[in-house]
């Protein structure tokens, strides 16, 4: 995969991150309701957060090389 | 616990410290590098977590639930654009030899010594509160574990007996020993970065160690510690945001800040672009970094929720992960978690003060002390030791700076309030960085501009109201507004009162500073200079190492520039990297005097060492600027402007083939006309001789056929013959005369008196006049009328019109008046007759050839080409030929010649003084 598609792909899941994580999609799990007795709150955003990490990871492990291209 | 033991397990762990980042630059000298490795890169990313995050979050955390959250969730989501935003700053910075967020600002704005210098100066006075937070938690750290909880603040304890100064002392002699060990030409600190690596580990570890021993030790996994604080209201509070919309607001505008915050940080900066090795380490770092965050991050809310439960109230939230181990009886524990937070604290103040003090020095004392002439800083043998010299003092200078903060503030802040001030002060580099890396068209003036309406805004809103706070301003200030004016509300300014302050100033301080980086970049027009910069800096990734010289960067003799190096970075440094510039373009030996590139090799390597603007100004006291040729300029600067000198040159040649075209055309059209002239003048000329050939035929036939004619008609025959021959003659002789004037335009101009020409014309048709009985009536001017003329010619211009005249009397009493006129500039003669004269419309064609032959028709009709050859001769002359005429009353033709200008002395030119 060449830089500039990585780089389409890690804009993408930016946006997706921002989205996820920010208003006002965080209303949506800020319910008083709790996952095995831990808020879901909780539970929803460090889900989420380790697969953002997972994603960027795959899709930056995918990249190659990393002397050429543009930002 | 005993002071003593803290003491001992804190200067313990420093020791460790020390020995850590004595390996790693033990390492670094044998090139056997610990931090050409990703994993260490990332780990030194964590700078970014600091007391802040390991006893800050928890406090927060205690009081507003999992509002702690954006500051790093802000950064997660900034590190998935590293790959092409982070490593863009990285392959620049590794190409100007970057030393400092100043550094680069300066650098990209045309290598400004000022926007590098009030940078320097934003960067201090935002982080040094930031510094003195850091040594606030080590000494409330050590406090807490030796001290009552409910005893006396900071401020009070004797200057002698306060942990912070101490911290600050150690943490500056750590600082100065590994920080400004050697003078680089790449700034980077090998040893320093790994012990900062260490501490990332042990405070992630020591945060672990209490979040694993809160949940599983005191509690039965998750589930239960939180099923334990959803029985207190206050605490199940914090499961949930606050549904308001002005929660969630806080929580965006925090996100983005901290995503700046990332980015901008001098110590961030620092670690992540001047101490990087290796580009591709930031594939790993992009994810292990946030991977970090999101570890760090997982107990806070539990270790928050046990110590509510536990403490009862969130007085001493800030310091619930030393005092629930602590509680507990857990002294081991107690002191790993005492440990994880000097961790934190001190790899913060390090990297900072280095940072701070490389840009203080770079961008601040070196630029004005090379501006001192007295002390000719350029021209000392050894300046090494000045500039290493000159950084101790400023990380001295900063932490003690710090501490006096500190001590001034007393303890009203909280540490997530002070490092947010922080965070929003760094923040206003955002548009003057993200700009300059992706905007050509930013311009320094906007930068400045910006970057001091930012900052100004910044100082009156968040830094100032905290003086209200601590009691140096009244509180009037705040809840009123300065002199009353309640626009000028520090927390609402026009009246804005619907942010909280943090989100208030950067909205204000972003619409002032983006708002005035791009007015002010389109309002001025970027140097030469600058524009180069600015496309090094753009498109960074469309060159495959650092770009030549630019073509003003002028020569210098090499001894000059070895001098230079010498000074700057040490003997031996200064002889290697020549070496390696010889080696790299393979030469044999260094050339006497350098070039371009080798000037801006030097340059580059100064800047590394003293700042792109210092160095700029040291290269500029020996080198020789070359006088700056804007065709060069035009070639090189830019390829967008060579597009456009190639288009502007496809222009000129569109243009020029047009007018060729163009030209032709008319040509084309002529030649057409010219033809058709020449059809009509063959078809014309064929009628006229035909005329007298078809007379002499049928007489011919006439007396070939008749035997028997009178010697009279044979005479009458004869005399026809004679003079159609005659005719026949003239005529053939005349078309050769026009064809020849045609063909040889050169006339055997002479100077002479036209007096002398008009009267040769009279005597010759002298005679003709008196046979046919016309009167002429000749007047000429009393001075000589000199003119450069073709004798004979003009002797043909005038027989021809005086013979026309003579032709055309067929007046009762015909007379012809010839009258002569003579000025400085034209002669004129004119021949006036009172025949038939000359239709009005028939004026212009008579001077056509053959014209005449056609529409008059007279008793003597010529060939018709007289007019046409008397014309073309007086136009060959310059001059003109015209008619007047009233039909019935006569016609004059004038003929018009430049006059000779008249000699000063006319005796010596003997053909003037003919008269």
């Amino acid at each position: 995969m060449d830089t500039l598609e990585v780089q389409r792909r890690l804009v993408a899941l930016f946006v997706v991150g921002c989205l996820m994580l920010g208003y006002p999609l965080l209303t949506v799990y800020s319910v008083p309701q709790t996952i095995g007795g831990i808020p879901v709150l909780y539970v929803v955003i460090f889900v989420i957060w380790a697969v953002l990490i997972g994603a960027s990871a795959a899709i930056l492990h995918r990249a190659t090389g990393g002397d050429s291209g543009g930002a | 616990m005993s002071t003593t033991l803290l003491l001992l397990v804190a200067t313990a762990y420093l020791s460790i410290l020390f020995a850590v980042a004595y390996y790693g630059d033990e390492r670094a000298e044998h090139g056997r590098s610990l931090v050409n490795n990703p994993y260490i890169y990332a780990l030194s990313l964590a700078v970014y977590c600091t007391a802040w995050t390991f006893y800050g979050s928890v406090g927060y955390a205690a009081t507003t639930g999992i509002n702690f959250l954006p500051i790093y969730i802000g950064p997660t989501l900034i590190a998935i654009l590293w790959w092409g935003l982070m490593r863009k700053i990285v392959r620049i910075s590794a190409h100007q030899r970057i030393t400092s967020i100043a550094d680069f600002i300066g650098a990209r704005y045309g290598k400004s010594a000022l926007l590098a210098g009030v940078a320097t100066v934003v960067a201090v006075i935002g982080v040094v509160p930031y510094i003195a937070v850091q040594l606030k938690a080590i000494s409330t750290s050590f406090g807490a574990l030796t001290t009552p909880l409910d005893s006396t603040a900071a401020t009070e304890i004797p200057i002698w007996r306060d942990t912070a100064l101490y911290a600050a002392l150690v943490l500056a002699a750590f600082t100065i020993l590994f920080g400004t060990r050697h003078l680089d030409v790449t700034e980077r600190h090998e040893g320093l970065v790994v012990a900062i690596a260490f501490e990332s580990v042990v405070k992630l570890a020591a945060f672990l160690a209490v979040g694993l021993f809160v949940t599983f030790g005191l509690y039965d996994g998750l589930g239960d510690l939180f099923q334990h604080g959803a029985a207190v209201p206050s605490i199940e509070a914090l499961y949930t945001v606050d549904a308001s919309a002005g929660a969630f607001a806080d929580w965006m505008w925090l996100t983005g800040l901290s995503m700046l915050a990332v980015l901008f940080l001098p110590r961030q900066f620092q670690v992540t672009v001047v101490e990087n090795v290796n580009e591709a380490h930031l594939r790993k770092a992009a994810w292990l970094f946030p991977l970090y965050l999101l570890l760090i991050n997982l107990f806070v809310l539990p270790i928050a929720v046990a110590g509510l439960l536990h403490h009862g109230d969130a007085t001493h939230a800030d310091m619930f992960v030393l005092l629930v181990p602590f509680g507990e009886g857990q002294t081991a524990l107690t002191l790993f978690a005492f440990i994880g937070g000097l961790s934190a604290a001190t790899s913060m103040v390090i990297v900072a003060t280095t940072a701070l003090s490389t840009m203080i020095c770079n961008d601040l004392v070196v630029p004005l002390l090379l501006r001192i002439p007295q002390l000719n800083l350029a021209q000392r043998s050894r300046l090494t030791g000045v500039i290493l010299g000159i950084r101790r003092v400023a990380i001295v200078v900063v932490l003690l700076f710090g501490y006096l903060y500190l001590r001034g503030l007393g303890d009203a802040p909280s540490l997530v309030s002070i490092g947010l001030i922080s965070f929003a002060a760094v923040a206003q580099f955002a548009p003057a960085m993200l700009g300059g890396i992706f905007w050509k068209r930013g311009t320094r003036t906007g930068a400045l501009l910006g970057l001091v309406a930012g900052v100004a805004i910044w100082g009156y809103t968040l830094p100032l109201p905290l003086l209200a706070d601590s009691g140096w301003l009244p509180a009037s200030f705040i809840t009123e507004g300065p002199f009353g004016i309640g626009a000028l509300r520090p927390y609402a300014l026009l009246g804005m009162s619907e942010l909280n302050p943090v989100p208030h100033t950067l909205f204000w301080t972003m619409l002032a500073n983006g708002g005035l980086y791009v007015a002010g970049s389109l309002a001025t027009r970027p140097s030469i200079m600058e524009q180069s910069q600015a496309s090094r800096f753009v498109d960074v990734f469309r060159h495959a190492g650092p770009q030549g010289a630019a073509p003003w960067t002028g020569s210098a003799p090499v001894a000059d520039l070895r001098a230079l190096l010498r000074r700057f970075l040490g003997w031996r440094a200064a002889d290697r990297a020549l070496q390696r510039y010889r080696t790299r373009h393979d030469l044999k030996a260094l050339p006497e005097r350098a070039d371009e590139e080798l000037v801006d090799y030097v340059e580059t390597l100064l800047a590394g060492a003293i700042g792109a603007a210092s160095a700029k100004a040291v290269i500029g006291s020996v080198a020789q600027a070359k006088p700056l040729h804007i065709g060069e300029v035009m070639d090189i600067l830019d390829e967008t402007q060579q597009v456009m000198a190639y288009s502007r040159e496809l222009e000129r040649k569109k243009a020029e083939l047009e007018a060729a075209t163009e030209e032709l055309r008319a040509a084309n059209q002529k030649l057409k006309e010219v033809d058709h002239l020449k059809d009509e003048f063959v078809s014309t000329v064929s009628h006229e001789l035909r005329t007298p050939l078809t007379a002499i035929r049928a007489i011919s036939e006439i007396m070939h056929q008749t035997t028997d004619l009178s010697p009279e008609q044979q005479r009458s025959f004869a005399t026809t013959i004679m003079r159609e021959t005659e005719r026949l003659t003239r005529l053939v002789n005349q078309v050769l005369d026009l064809e020849r004037l045609d063909a040889t335009p050169v006339l055997d101009r002479a100077l002479v008196d036209l007096r002398d020409v008009v009267r040769n014309a009279l005597s010759a048709v002298r005679p003709q006049f008196e046979q046919q009985a016309i009167a002429l009536n000749v007047t000429l001017p009393n001075r000589p009328c000199p003119a450069r003329i073709d004798r004979d010619r003009m002797t043909q211009v005038l027989l021809n019109l005086l013979s026309n005249a003579a032709k055309y009397s067929t007046d009762a009493d015909p007379h012809v008046a010839v009258r002569m006129a003579c000025t400085n500039d034209t002669h004129a003669v004119s021949v006036a007759d009172n025949g038939p004269g000359i239709p009005e419309d028939q004026q212009e064609a008579i001077f056509e050839k053959f014209r005449q032959a056609r529409n008059r028709v007279g008793p003597q009709a010529g060939s018709g080409l007289g007019l046409a050859i008397a014309r073309q001769i007086v136009h060959r002359h310059e001059g003109t030929l015209t008619v007047e005429s009233t039909p019935g009353e006569g016609a004059t033709f004038t003929v018009q010649v430049p006059a000779h200008p008249p000699e000063p002395v006319p005796a010596t030119d003997p053909e003037a003084s003919v008269s």
